[in-house]
């Protein structure tokens, strides 16, 4: 035995003047709710939270250099500043620390401070690098890595691009070639 | 939060292995829907890789351009494999052109192959979410509701939790009422499934890019995807005197 089934037409639920009409009443509700949403002044001014991320305030630390003197991070606020953390045994590094050299007597008379961060090594073998590179910026001895800890280092080398108010605006893990390390500087100096 | 995944004296960057499996999810879960519509199912793959390729070479290109100097200075860094120096938005749009030059060289309806991709693509979008919150990327304002998670030194909206839970919602209503294949529809629902999640959570979002007195650009771009969507299901809706029943 067969039954047959009468399908009643009932009309579109979805016409196209309904999809007008959407569209209109979305771009009212979606702009109300833009607007609402906005970021507010306070939360656009300088970040106060220290984060070891772009976007973030960068986490202050104390260091002591080659000459055994402390060198604190907020003592260059106004100042763009890169952090560089290194080791001698790590290829990259020495790859790209020419360029970071360069780079740094290029911009050092408007103000930049370059502070490589050595992870553990001992003080005469880090001397006889900085030599060998001719680096004339701060080098910084992070025997106990505890500040490779805060900024969760998880590769060598990784550097941190900070601008004058103290904000990280990027961050590279890994080596960069020149061209990048150029790039990246230009881009930290105009971002003063 | 979960950046790396430690293996043995390896440790692994969570983010881009989330990424790189998203991305063959699309292409498989792609592959295997186009056979059903008729496409080759090479054809997605094809298409996956020039778009990919393609994007980045364009993106490189256009990082060079940026920074010029740098470049003739060092022209081999052009070839670099580092993924950090290219300029992500052009490799995007870029990334898509290409796609779309090959689908036309190749005959392939674009309303069929995207229809196609819908169902990897809301699984790819889920995984990208997740990855996202993984590698604390994409990460919400601070907030104190309840269920606040502790995210860069402050408690914030979960936002990338919001996503994965739309992107997994948005599979329950594309296939809940599946509608016709192969006209593009599932492609319209998906962006704007995809654009109504971002006008909304974007609300929530901490590290927004943001234009003229602090609005966010990313709400703009959602809005106008909705209202594209929108037109784009129009297009395949009766008019209501269609729908009027004769007399």
């Amino acid at each position: 035995m067969t039954t047959t089934t009468r399908r009643k037409e009932t009309p579109a639920l979805w016409t196209r003047e309904r999809y007008y009409f959407f569209m209109a009443l979305t771009l009212i509700v979606g702009l109300t709710w833009i607007i609402i949403t906005r970021v507010p002044v306070s939360a656009r001014q300088t970040p106060t939270t220290q984060a070891p991320r772009p976007g973030f305030l960068a986490p202050d630390f104390e260091l002591p250099d080659l000459e055994g003197n402390m060198v604190k991070l907020s003592d260059f606020r106004g100042h763009p500043v890169v952090l560089n953390f290194w080791a001698t045994w790590c290829p990259p590094c020495r790859a790209e620390m020419p360029a970071i050299v360069r780079e740094y007597n290029r911009y050092q008379d408007e103000g930049l401070i370059v502070l490589g961060i050595n992870q553990a090594e001992d003080p005469g073998k880090v001397i006889n690098f900085q030599r060998q590179y001719n680096m004339t910026f701060p080098i910084l001895l992070d025997t106990k890595m505890r500040v490779a800890d805060t900024y969760r280092i998880r590769a060598l080398p990784t550097t941190f691009f900070i601008t004058p108010d103290g904000t990280i605006i990027d961050k590279v893990e890994g080596g960069m070639n020149s061209a990048m390390v150029q790039a990246r500087f230009k881009h930290l100096m105009e971002a003063r | 939060m979960l950046p790396n995944i430690p293996l043995g004296g390896l440790s692994l960057p969570t983010k881009p292995l989330l990424v790189l499996l998203g991305f063959y999810f699309v292409l498989w879960l792609g592959s295997k829907s186009a056979e059903s519509l008729g496409i080759d199912g090479d054809h997605v793959w094809n298409w996956g890789f020039m778009s990919a390729v393609g994007g980045l070479v364009l993106g490189r290109v256009a990082y060079a351009l940026r920074y010029p100097q740098a470049y003739l200075n060092s022209p081999l860094s052009l070839f670099s494999p580092r993924l950090s120096a290219f300029i992500p938005s052009v490799a995007l749009i870029g990334g898509l052109l290409i796609g779309y030059v090959y689908l036309y060289r190749k005959r392939i309806p674009l309303g069929s192959f995207v229809d196609a991709l819908v169902p990897g693509l809301t699984l790819g979008w889920a995984i990208y979410a997740l990855a996202n919150f993984m590698a604390g990327d994409a990460y919400g304002a601070p907030s104190n509701v309840p269920w606040a998670v502790n995210m860069w030194g402050e408690m914030r909206h979960p936002v990338q939790l919001y996503e994965m839970a739309a992107a997994l919602l948005t599979t329950l209503w594309l296939f809940g009422r599946p509608a016709p294949r192969g006209k593009g529809i599932w492609g319209w629902k998906l962006l704007l499934a995809y654009s109504l999640t971002h006008l909304f959570i974007d609300g929530f979002r901490g590290d927004s890019y943001l234009i003229m007195n602090g609005y966010r650009l990313s709400q703009f771009l959602a809005l106008g995807g909705i209202l594209l969507a929108l037109w784009g299901l129009s297009r395949h809706a009766p008019s209501a005197a269609q729908t009027r029943p004769a007399h």
